[in-house]
């Protein structure tokens, strides 16, 4: 019954051809900078102590006070992602496109990190919705739930922004579609793109003992997931080390 | 179908009359046409000769097909049943292990014959002679302890309950000695039956009579009614006729007037029914007619139950009680004592039968103008009516039994628990204590509860005490210690039937899961009757086994009964597990598994398996168990962005994956909205709040959904081409008339409910509070005369509905009964015919990529440039045909489920298409996570159509839709359709799984066991869900939160197991699988 059932989408048949061409082609994608143990967030959780310290009796404003320490050490990250990008010869190698985008913006490395920070900041307000989508209440703690968001989006996004350059194209072709197990492959390799996910799941997870009634201060929203994100994604960013080459 | 060269004589209606012949010609018809169209011309007499043996040869391949498709058909009915007896045996299996658990779970109580004999032992009764030799018993359903006494609030409006009923404090203030008000502590569970078994016997009735509240049973405990039934007192009583089940025989004949107690629409026939026939008896010549004069009013209570207690129906019942009060009262001698109480309270939403606090607090009231009565308050400041009265003097429901029994000079009865009241005694409180006293150690010796030696030393200390003042101490504290134990105590389990309950389950999932995902579903199909064979033989083995245990064991606590159950359940699970066995090893079924995990293993079943595991740990915390309805949210959501995630990633083509996404986003969406109708149960607060009420605006949705349903499920039969022949009639007609219905119902009963008048009372008001600032503003002026417009329409509105209540009311049941009858009997039978949502047309051949051509073969062979003819749909044949059954369940569904309840089935029904789009665009047909999908958004829509797993969030009120009163099986079936609304439409509609958007298959058999395998992967779901339930159930038995928190989500889990099973076999396999593959094997099968 399969076979029959594609007669009424043949015109699938073709594109898929045509996309398969294209991701062979260029089936290795280049992870733009060098795994190291100094790429390991380590900022991450001294950040964290820093605002947990009396984040239980108010977290709104601890959140607020967090997030320039968050930029700036955010920033301080960048410039050491910038340090281990690989160097230009062997992306020209590959690609003629993105050797030209590396040698515009590596003259451009404040202007990287602050476009960075500030596209970060424009993606939590989808990351806002995907958060409420998830079920973040709706009366009440909005301005928790997008503190919360503001500060996941510096942590998840920012590193890969910086990483690629903000060049979107290229952050793509790491996902092409169709290209099959290689994604896994490209996700664990990548040490940034690891810690992300680490963050993602670490947030997860942080919403699991929220409805506990223990009655512990820490149980607030969003506390847990906060911490969840910020350990996530350390963890995430250690546990990729052994992958990458 | 304009111009038709194949068959012009065929026209359209004829094809998609889905009449067997007509179809199965229609292929064959171009040849003998095309052939005729040349030859005559040439020679005419070759011409019918040709013509002659074609026709000839027609009908032997004609009779060749019948005969083939006859077989096919027998073979496929025989799979069929082979299916069906498997599954029943299988729901036998967890039938037996539900009610095996469930009797080792619900506890029951010893009831001891033994009855208070005064003439027997003098010394029973209180020295002194009664003081009261008449007494009037004033209960009232639901009173809750903060209507009576004065409430000062805040905002000047104010609760509709509060200080309308004021006159018990005022009597309370007026008359130190001769009255008293407390605050009136009933035991859970907080139903009526309960209740007054309590107030009678003293004792405390267990959790399983709850059930029992429809058809309460006589009661034959000792109690007070039967004592004054036996010092022959005359005893008359008036109201709930709950009454009438438990003591018909101890109240005097004449004067006995119960009423209909369940109709909890019907505010006042009760009321004035006690009122009318208790004030002739109040009269002083017809007082000698009875002693104790007991009437129920149940107006508060329904008052409740329908609207909630903060609906200004409230007020006037409080004043008519009130006022009736005030009346009694008046008409009070001086030898009677009159005591008005409450049975239990009611919560925020006006339902009790839990344990809140709100359910619990009552009222107890006692006044006489006898000068000898000697009421004796305690300090003031037991008697703080701040704050709602929470620190007011709180006395135990059971008190009230003792109390009673002593004053009216009565011994107190056998099982009593409860303490005399202190207050109500005064001087004579000491006697009083210790006769109590005596009557629970003797319960004690007769019940064989003596054990405790701190207890009897205690009661030694009394009794050699004598008249000390000390004693009175010792009594209290002796009393309320043996209660304390026997709370514990009759939390006795019957451990032994509980982990074979358990077992039994554990067992069925094993096979289960074994029958729906190791073994391959093609080899299932052919093992049936081997099932069949085995389970026969090895159930009656198991019962006869189980009989011989019996007779020469004779275990002490097995009945026979039970023992046979046992004895079949083993027999059933050995006979499932033998063909198994016999066919494969342990050893390969391990391997099967571990090659699961090894190949079939991706990120979907990763995600499938987590849910289950994370779905079934739920039950191991009560907070996760409370907040249940935000996990599986969770959940969903989780698989609704891993979709996402791998729409994007996964899908080439770029229109594809546009429409993947757009699918995916929207499930999101409408999870989340159904995620916002909440009723929260009372320990998610203060952290939820609710709003599943019927409010204008979810009326309003209703208008939304009826208008806009239909064309969303339109559009989806659009995207296979398949909204033709059936489907517009199902889906264009009949879905948008029926929901037009329901809403038009729930308008008016939304009318009726607010008095009509209110809704435009509540825009007056809002037009009000817009401050007027200029008058001379030409808006303002008009609208001045709006307000004036709007408050002659809402008269007008209050006058027709008044004067029109009963037209309201029997439009109403016409509507309801109408669109019952339509879907389930009417429309059902008319699926059962087999309506197809196919469409004959034509195409030229260069755009026919949309549909099959039907005779390929010919159109080679005539050679010609000529149209083809397609049937539009064909790709979806099956899946459109079967969604019109689903449709056929949503409508009653929707119909008896509240407003916004209705608004979320109808998101159900589209998150059933989109997923169905979304394993169909991700090739997750074959995957677990599909029916696990299912299963949970099941659970999601049984939460946000107002349902939580406690008794109190029961819908009792959606049973009088279709009748006025409690009619089998009208009421009962409204009620498991509101209930379990959700998981019917899912059970149902989880054969779309397989049949959504294939052509129709030349192997049905195959279609056939990929259902069952669905079915079955959603039942080992299911069985997870409920083993897991009933086992964290039996592991917390003796946690503090087991019978608010365990105990309902485990008798959820069980129905819910049962009725899924029977739903499935019924509904799903038997007659929608059944009727549709077997329909489109007819038609289709070549």
């Amino acid at each position: 019954m399969p076979t029959k059932a594609k007669k009424s989408v043949s015109f699938q048949a073709s594109t898929t051809d045509e996309l398969k061409e294209e991701t062979n082609a260029e089936s290795q994608v280049e992870i733009p900078f060098n795994s190291s143990a100094l790429l390991v967030p380590f900022h991450l959780p001294v950040i964290l102590g820093f605002i947990f310290n009396g984040l239980l009796e108010n977290p709104r404003t601890l959140l607020i006070q967090g997030i320039p320490t968050l930029v700036a050490a955010q920033f301080g990250y960048g410039i050491l992602i910038t340090k281990r990008f690989k160097s230009s010869n062997t992306n020209s190698k590959k690609k003629s496109k993105s050797s030209n985008n590396n040698n515009k913006n590596n003259n451009n490395t404040p202007i990287l990190l602050v476009g960075s920070i500030l596209i970060s900041i424009l993606l939590s307000i989808p990351l806002f919705i995907v958060i409420i989508l998830f079920g973040a209440p709706l009366y009440g703690l909005l301005t928790e739930t997008f503190l919360l968001s503001v500060h996941l989006s510096l942590i998840l996004f920012y590193p890969i922004l910086v990483s690629y350059k903000l060049d979107f194209a290229q952050f793509l072709q790491s996902f092409t579609p169709g290209s099959g197990d290689q994604i896994y492959q490209q996700l664990y390799k990548n040490q940034l793109i690891f810690a992300s996910i680490g963050g993602v799941v670490g947030a997860w997870f942080g919403v699991l003992p929220i409805p506990l009634d223990w009655d512990r201060d820490w149980q607030q929203w969003p506390i847990t997931i906060l911490v969840g994100g910020y350990i996530g994604s350390l963890l995430g960013s250690i546990l990729s080390l052994p992958f990458s080459e | 179908m304009e111009e038709s060269p194949i068959n012009p004589s065929t026209p359209k209606d004829e094809v998609e009359l889905n009449d067997e012949m007509k179809i199965i010609d229609a292929p064959s018809v171009p040849v003998p046409t095309a052939a005729g169209a040349t030859s005559p011309e040439d020679d005419p007499l070759n011409g019918i000769l040709q013509r002659q043996r074609l026709l000839r040869q027609q009908q032997q391949q004609k009779q060749q097909l019948q005969g083939r498709i006859r077989v096919r058909q027998q073979k496929l009915k025989m799979t069929f049943f082979g299916y069906i007896m498997v599954l029943i045996f299988f729901a036998m299996l967890q039938f037996i292990g539900v009610i095996t658990f469930t009797q080792g779970f619900l506890l029951s109580r010893n009831v001891l014959p033994d009855i208070a004999d005064s003439q027997l032992d003098p010394q029973l009764v209180m020295s002194t002679p009664p003081v009261y030799d008449k007494m009037i018993l004033l209960v009232i359903d639901a009173l809750r302890f903060d209507f009576v006494i004065p409430v000062e609030d805040e905002n000047e409006k104010g609760k509709p309950y509060h200080n309308q009923f004021p006159v018990l404090y005022e009597m309370f203030q007026k008359y130190p000695e001769n009255s008293i008000l407390l605050k009136f502590l009933a035991d859970p569970p907080t139903t009526t039956l309960q209740r007054l078994k309590g107030l009678t016997t003293g004792s405390l009735p267990t959790f399983i009579d709850a059930g029992s509240n429809f058809d309460g049973d006589a009661i034959d405990e000792d109690n007070w009614l039967l004592q004054l039934h036996k010092h022959n007192k005359s005893i008359a009583f008036m109201g709930d006729d709950t009454w009438k089940a438990l003591f018909t025989e101890y109240i005097n004949p004449d004067l006995f007037f119960p009423f209909d107690s369940l109709n909890v629409w019907d505010l006042h026939t009760v009321d004035n029914g006690v009122i009318d026939n208790m004030m002739p008896l109040l009269e002083k010549k017809r007082q000698p007619e009875w002693d104790v004069l007991i009437g129920h009013f149940l107006g508060v209570d329904h008052v409740g139950h329908r609207y909630g207690p903060d609906h200004n129906a409230m007020k006037p019942k409080l004043s008519q009680m009130d006022d009736v009060i005030r009346q009694v009262i008046e008409k009070l001698d001086s030898n009677t004592l009159l005591c008005v109480m409450g049975d239990h309270g009611m919560d925020s939403t006006g339902n009790h039968g839990g344990d809140s606090k709100d359910e619990l607090e009552s009222t107890l009231f006692m006044y006489s103008k006898n000068k000898k009565s000697g009421f004796k308050r305690m300090d003031q400041s037991e008697y703080n009516v701040d704050d709602l009265g929470a620190n007011f003097r709180t006395v135990n429901q059971i008190d009230l039994v003792p109390t009673l029994s002593l004053l009216l000079g009565l011994p107190i009865p056998h099982n009593n628990l409860g303490s005399p009241i202190q207050e109500v005694f005064g001087k004579n409180f000491q006697e009083a204590s210790i006769k109590t006293t005596k009557q629970i150690q003797k319960f004690r010796t007769v019940a064989g509860l003596d054990e405790d030696e701190s207890l009897n030393d205690i009661y030694v200390s009394i009794i050699e005490g004598g008249s000390d003042p000390s004693t009175i101490e010792f009594s209290k504290a002796y009393q309320s210690k043996f209660l304390e134990q026997c709370k514990a105590m009759w939390a006795t389990f019957d451990l032994k039937l509980i982990i074979i309950g358990v077992l039994i389950l554990f067992a069925s999932f094993t096979f289960v899961v074994t029958y729906s995902r190791l073994i391959p579903s093609v080899r299932v199909s052919t093992m049936s009757f081997e099932f069949i064979g085995s389970v026969i033989a090895m159930m009656l083995l198991g019962l006869v086994l189980s009989f011989s245990v019996y007779v020469v064991l004779g275990p002490v606590d097995f009945s026979f009964r039970r023992c046979a159950a046992i004895g079949s359940s083993i027999g059933i699970f050995v006979g499932l597990w033998a063909p198994i066995m016999d066919r494969f090893s342990v050893a390969w079924l391990l391997h099967q598994l571990y090659d699961f995990f090894i190949y079939n293993f991706n990120g979907w079943s990763v995600l499938g398996i987590s849910f289950i595991i994370g779905h079934s740990l739920i039950f191991a915390s009560n907070s996760f168990v409370v907040w249940e309805d935000k996990m599986i949210h969770f959940f969903i959501q989780t698989f609704g962005f891993y979709c996402l995630a791998q729409c994007t990633i996964k899908i080439s083509s770029k229109k594809e994956r546009v429409l993947a996404i757009a699918h995916c986003i929207s499930f999101l969406i409408m999870s989340r909205l159904i995620s916002g109708i909440t009723l929260c149960r009372e320990e998610q607060q203060p952290y939820c709040q609710s709003n599943f009420q019927t409010s204008w605006w979810s009326i309003l949705g209703l208008y939304g959904v009826a208008l806009i349903l239909p064309r969303m499920v339109k559009s989806f039969y659009t995207l296979s081409d398949s909204y033709h022949s059936a489907a517009p009639l199902w889906i264009g007609t009949g879905l948008t008339f029926l929901l037009y219905g329901n809403a038009i119902y729930w308008t008016l009963e939304y009318v009726q409910s607010n008095n009509g008048g209110d809704s435009a009372y509540v825009i007056i008001e809002w037009l009000e509070n817009f401050k007027i600032v200029n008058d001379e503003l030409p808006i303002n002026r008009i609208l001045t005369n709006l307000q004036s417009i709007f408050s002659s329409v809402s008269k007008t509105i209050f006058l027709a509905v008044s004067v029109g209540e009963p037209l309201i009311v029997s439009i109403k049941l016409a509507i309801a009964r109408i669109s019952m009858f339509i879907t389930l009997i009417l429309a059902n039978y008319s699926w059962s015919r087999g309506p197809l949502c196919v469409k004959l047309s034509e195409q030229s051949p260069s755009d026919d990529y949309l549909a099959e051509e039907v005779s390929d073969e010919d159109a080679s062979n005539s050679n010609s440039k000529k149209n083809s003819v397609v049937i539009l749909g064909y790709q979806n044949v099956y899946g459109s045909s079967y969604f019109l059954l689903v449709l056929n369940f949503a409508i009653p569904i929707m119909l008896v489920t509240k407003p916004l309840g209705a608004i979320s089935l109808s998101m159900l029904l589209i998150q059933i298409l989109t997923l169905l789009e979304l394993f169909q665009i991700l090739n997750l047909r074959g995957n677990l996570i599909s029916p696990v999908m299912f299963g949970l958004i099941a659970y999601q829509h049984f939460y946000s159509t107002g349902h939580q797993a406690t008794l109190q969030s029961i819908q009792w009120d959606v049973g009088f839709i279709t009748t006025e009163t409690i009619t089998f099986p009208f009421t009962h079936l409204n009620l498991a359709l509101n209930t379990f609304g959700s998981f019917i439409l899912i059970s149902i509609a989880v054969p779309l799984i397989t049949l959504w958007k294939i052509p129709p298959s030349s192997k049905p058999i195959t279609v056939l066991s990929q259902i069952v395998t669905n079915v079955t992967s959603l039942l080992t779901y299911q069985t997870i869900i409920s083993t897991s339930s009933l086992a964290f159930a039996g592991h917390f038995r003796r946690h503090l939160m087991v019978w608010k928190i365990f105990a309902p989500r485990f008798m959820l889990s069980g129905i819910l197991l049962l009725s899924m099973n029977v739903i499935m076999i019924v509904i799903t396999v038997w007659f929608g699988s059944g009727k549709l593959l077997t329909q489109v094997n007819r038609i289709f099968g070549k």
